[in-house]
């Protein structure tokens, strides 16, 4: 069934359009970047947009900063919220089941097929604008003066090799996933709620606008800990040095909770479900 | 209710049931570790005072986070240390010895890094890229987040209130430890603090969280407290500044902020007593900055040049209040509750005052200001 | 190999299905007949696991239903409200997942099993268009080929023919004609009487939620009592039968009597010319006309 999910996902135009969206978005504000050289000041704008200028190869990571608050999860919503309502829409949904495939198992395929989405849509970014950075902003001639392997500095201002780069950029990734579950188990569990897809997506994105909007006001900081973005851009933590891992330990901790009584809630919910209609 | 009734609803129900059987237990979680009974490590507060003193040789390090309520505008080149005590500091400190340690201030993509060794002090500023190198003592100089790490801020307060009481407090987990708290409370009136709370851990003595309330609030206003702490000594490799190369700024300086920058021009005088109190300036050839006043409530004095001290009078009236001071000079006030912050402008000159000190007093020092002259 | 007991459903305040007592033995071809929104296709989501009574006991191949549902499912091919498949993929790879989504079915043989279902339900020259431009009858045949996948003990058919022309029809007919002589229960809805009549040998009619009547197609088909009778001089036949003669229209009599052999030598006996003569059988539509009370489309106005 995990295959069948995977083939549905990766034969479809959409996936590839919604990818190429996301790349999008940090080739375009790198084109700005690279023809004003205007950095944001510090403090402001994305993380590391500042850095960018002087060495392309942390483009990657700002490219991160740009798509996460809002663009991934909005996808991540979409793709989620349509998992199993679009298919109750098509009609397929009852195919499928009458297959028989069992309902859990459904639910956890699709939960796989998102976190596949996201690892795709991650890693086209990070390839593109890995090499936007390069080819419009180049490269630090840092040691003797070869442009590469380029050296990266972390935010403690110490430089990472080529080989630390590459692991704090997986690590990133694994992170990055893993913030999308707390969405993807929150539309998924509206997708099966309601028939409509797009009502599953905006349930979802409504329940995270609501926690930026708290994690942001001082009078909600007791809850702050317990919500689902409080800790999303924890990965910028990878590129400290060394690496701070409080944050990311917990942003983690809390997607799996949100995971754990999300995923719980749609099977409770979908396996006694009537599919009619 | 027989609507909506099928043959599977109780065990939709059952299911139900598990799931918020998972909720509660871990919604429970969190609530257990906060009400979880704290063994009372009682230390006697004078015993836990010089055990405090002599922790400065404990390396530890930890996470810590300070948060003040102060509410302070931002002023022109004080905006760092406005933000210390008006809103919240996230800090990474790793501590070997007195003249061995580092303070990370840690930002949404930013970091600020300040880091002690024996020959220098080095500021790391991620979002200049910047790195430099403080040389020379800095005898005057602006606090910073280092100065409001738990243990820096307990052992300033307690050094300055030498002869204020202490009363024992109820123990508290502080970042996975039972430390020890007591109270302390200022004996005389002219400052604003109505008692500063610590906590430390009983065995080493290193403060591990501070709050600090004013009068007549029943909430502290500025707390610092380890979020994390690990005791032993850290890595020699995470104290080591970074390397200047190629790529990043470098720059060494003799006056990082803008108070010793200050100190380095030719600032006008200050008198030898405000308001009956004398000044009591700790070190020789500081004249822009003089020290008043006993204990906590002691205040700062600055004299500002002409132009810098325009700008910075006329963003206090702005914000503060006036205060009335005679032979045609002008004077406003800013507060806060805790921290006070007067301005004085003297024909072409500005005094500067802050401290933790109440408006009485300060009204006093705004008259001796206008009286300065020559 | 369908038993129902007391079967209901309701939503909200509509009574979908109402206290059904089905049963479909093995071998039938069964049909269930009944107008839009007398509750088939609920009765047909209920029977496959998708749609819970509200009250009531189901048995499907012997085991209880949801209960032990998947242990039920691979052995049965449906086709429930119209077709459904991913409409940007081509029929092919539509029936390629729909076959790996469903455990059984070795993996090397699947492009076999459904190039075979595609031929059954002649597709057998569909080529990569996706399933977005497919004709409705297209989809309908799709639909079927992936209720044939596994070769099922038993197909349970919402609709069948919906989308297909009278030749489709046809196809469908003679398919399923195969299929059940093979050995396959067929167990189909239809709100055409036509069609159930042209295929089933037993029949139940749905009205308003509620099983009316479940019966052999056979004994339905009773002799009324009556025989038809032909003649180019009907009046002669009028006077010669005197008040048996229970309707006339045109050349045609219906006359009330037992043997249309007694009758004809009656006529003939009498010069009168016959030239057609049968037994009066009950139609499938008289009989549906007599269990069901009122159209259930229709909406009357309350009072
Ligand atoms: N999902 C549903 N929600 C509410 N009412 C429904 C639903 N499905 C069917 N019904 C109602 O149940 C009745 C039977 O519908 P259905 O089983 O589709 O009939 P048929 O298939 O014979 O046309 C209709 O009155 C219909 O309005
Ligand atoms: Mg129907």
């Amino acid at each position: 069934m995990i295959g069948v999910e995977l083939a549905k996902l990766f034969r479809r135009p959409r996936t590839y359009v919604i990818a190429a969206l996301l790349c999008a978005l940090p080739l375009t504000v790198a084109i700005f970047l690279a023809t004003t050289r205007i950095p944001p000041p510090p403090g402001q704008g994305g993380a590391f947009l500042s850095a960018v200028l002087s060495n392309g190869a942390l483009y990657p990571a700002a490219a991160m900063a740009l798509v996460l608050p809002v663009f991934l999860p909005v996808s991540v919503a979409v793709l989620a919220g349509d998992a199993v309502a679009g298919e109750a829409s098509a009609g397929t949904l009852r195919y499928l089941l009458i297959r028989p495939v069992s309902r859990s198992r459904l639910l956890v395929a699709k939960l796989i097929s998102l976190v596949a989405f996201v690892l795709f849509a991650i890693v086209s970014v990070l390839v593109t604008s890995y090499l936007t950075g390069i080819l419009l902003f180049g490269v630090s001639t840092s040691s003797a003066g070869v442009a590469l392997p380029p050296d990266v500095t972390s935010l403690s201002g110490v430089t990472i090799s080529p080989a630390g780069l590459a692991l704090r950029l997986l690590g990133t990734v694994a992170y990055i996933v893993i913030s999308m579950l707390g969405v993807a188990a929150i539309a998924l569990f509206l997708s099966t709620v309601t028939d409509s897809s797009l009502g599953a997506a905006m349930g979802a994105l409504a329940v995270l606008v609501t926690s930026q909007v708290l994690v942001t006001l001082d009078a909600a900081a007791a809850i702050r800990p317990y919500l689902p973005t409080r800790y999303w851009l924890a990965w910028v933590d990878f590129f400290r040095d060394p690496v701070l891992w409080r944050d990311i330990e917990r942003g983690a901790g809390i997607q799996l909770v949100y995971l754990a009584v999300l995923l719980g809630a749609a099977w409770a919910n979908f396996l006694t479900k009537d599919v009619a209609n | 209710m027989d609507i909506g009734r099928t043959v599977v609803t109780a065990q939709g129900l059952r299911r139900w049931a598990v799931v918020l059987g998972l909720v509660l237990v871990l919604a429970a979680v969190p609530v257990v570790v906060n009400v979880w009974p704290v063994r009372a490590a009682g230390v006697d507060p004078a015993d836990l005072r010089s055990r405090i003193a002599a922790s400065g040789i404990q390396a530890h390090q930890g996470y810590a986070q300070s948060a003040g309520l102060l509410g302070l505008p931002a002023l022109p080149n004080l905006t760092q240390v406005t933000a210390l005590v008006s809103g919240t500091t996230e800090m990474r400190t790793w501590y070997a010895a007195p003249d061995r340690w580092r303070v990370d201030v840690l930002g949404e993509g930013t970091e600020h890094g300040l880091y002690q060794t024996p020959e220098a002090q080095f500021t790391w500023d991620f979002g200049d890229n910047q790195l430099t190198r403080i040389e020379g003592a800095q005898p005057v100089r602006l606090p910073r987040a280092a100065d409001l790490t738990p243990p820096a801020l307990a052992r300033q307060v307690l050094s300055a209130a030498a002869g204020d009481s202490l009363t024992p407090l109820d123990a508290k987990r502080v970042a996975g430890v039972e430390a020890a708290g007591m109270r302390l409370t200022p004996a005389g009136t002219d400052t604003t603090v109505a008692h500063v709370d610590i906590w430390a851990d009983p065995e080493h003595g290193l403060p591990l969280q501070v709050e600090v309330t004013a009068r007549g609030g029943a909430r502290p206003v500025f707390v610092t407290r380890f979020l994390e702490i690990r005791f032993g000594a850290p890595d020699a490799g995470v104290l080591t500044p970074p390397a200047p190369r190629p790529g990043i700024g470098y720059s060494v300086a003799e006056a990082p902020d803008a108070l010793s920058a200050l100190n380095r021009g030719q600032p006008a005088p200050l008198p030898a007593t405000l308001a009956g109190l004398p000044r009591r300036d700790a070190v020789a050839g500081v004249s822009a900055a003089g020290v008043y006043g006993a204990g906590l409530a002691s205040f700062v004095v600055l004299a500002l040049p002409g132009r810098s001290g325009g700008r910075a009078f006329r963003q206090i009236t702005t914000y503060g209040l006036e205060v009335p001071v005679p032979d045609g000079n002008e004077a406003a006030v800013i507060e806060t509750g805790l921290l006070n912050v007067l301005a004085v402008r003297n024909r072409n000159r500005t005094f500067l005052v802050a401290g933790l000190v109440g408006p009485d007093l300060l009204r006093r020092v705004a008259t001796g200001l206008a009286g300065v002259t020559g | 190999m369908i038993i129902t007991h007391d079967l209901t459903k309701r939503y909200g305040r509509t009574v979908a299905v109402d206290s059904v007592e089905l049963e479909v033995r093995e071998g039938d071809r069964y049909g269930l007949l009944g107008p839009n929104g007398s509750g088939k296709t609920t009765l047909v989501r209920m029977l496959l696991g998708l749609v819970f009574a509200t009250r009531g006991e189901i048995e499907v191949l012997g085991r209880p239903v949801p209960k032990r549902i998947q242990e039920v499912l691979p052995s049965i091919g449906a086709l429930v409200e119209g077709p459904g498949a991913y409409p940007h993929l081509s029929g092919r790879v539509n029936l390629t997942l729909f076959d790996a989504a469903g455990a059984g079915g070795r993996r090397k043989d699947r492009r076999q099993r459904v190039s075979d279902a595609l031929e059954r339900v002649g597709l057998a020259g569909i080529d990569r268009r996706p399933v977005r431009n497919y004709s409705l009858g297209m989809r309908q045949r799709l639909g079927l080929a992936g209720a044939l996948l596994r070769q099922p003990q038993l197909l349970i058919l919402d609709e069948p023919t919906n989308g297909l022309d009278p030749r489709g029809i046809r196809e469908i007919r003679d398919l399923l004609d195969e299929l059940n002589r093979e050995g396959t229960t067929v167990f189909l809805s239809s709100h055409l009487l036509a069609e159930i009549d042209a295929f089933c040998t037993r029949v139940g009619v749905m009205d308003r939620g509620r099983l009316v009547l479940q019966e052999d197609l056979s004994s339905l088909r009773a002799p009324t009592g009556r025989v038809t009778v032909g003649s180019p001089t009907p009046e002669r036949v009028v006077a010669l039968l005197d008040g048996r003669v229970e309707h006339r229209d045109g050349e045609v009599l219906t006359v009330r009597h037992d043997d249309p052999g007694a009758l004809n030598a009656e006529l003939v006996a009498a010069g009168v010319t016959v030239t057609a003569i049968a037994t009066e059988r009950r139609t499938l539509e008289q009989v549906v006309l007599d269990a069901t009370t009122t159209s259930s489309d229709r909406v009357e106005a309350a009072g």
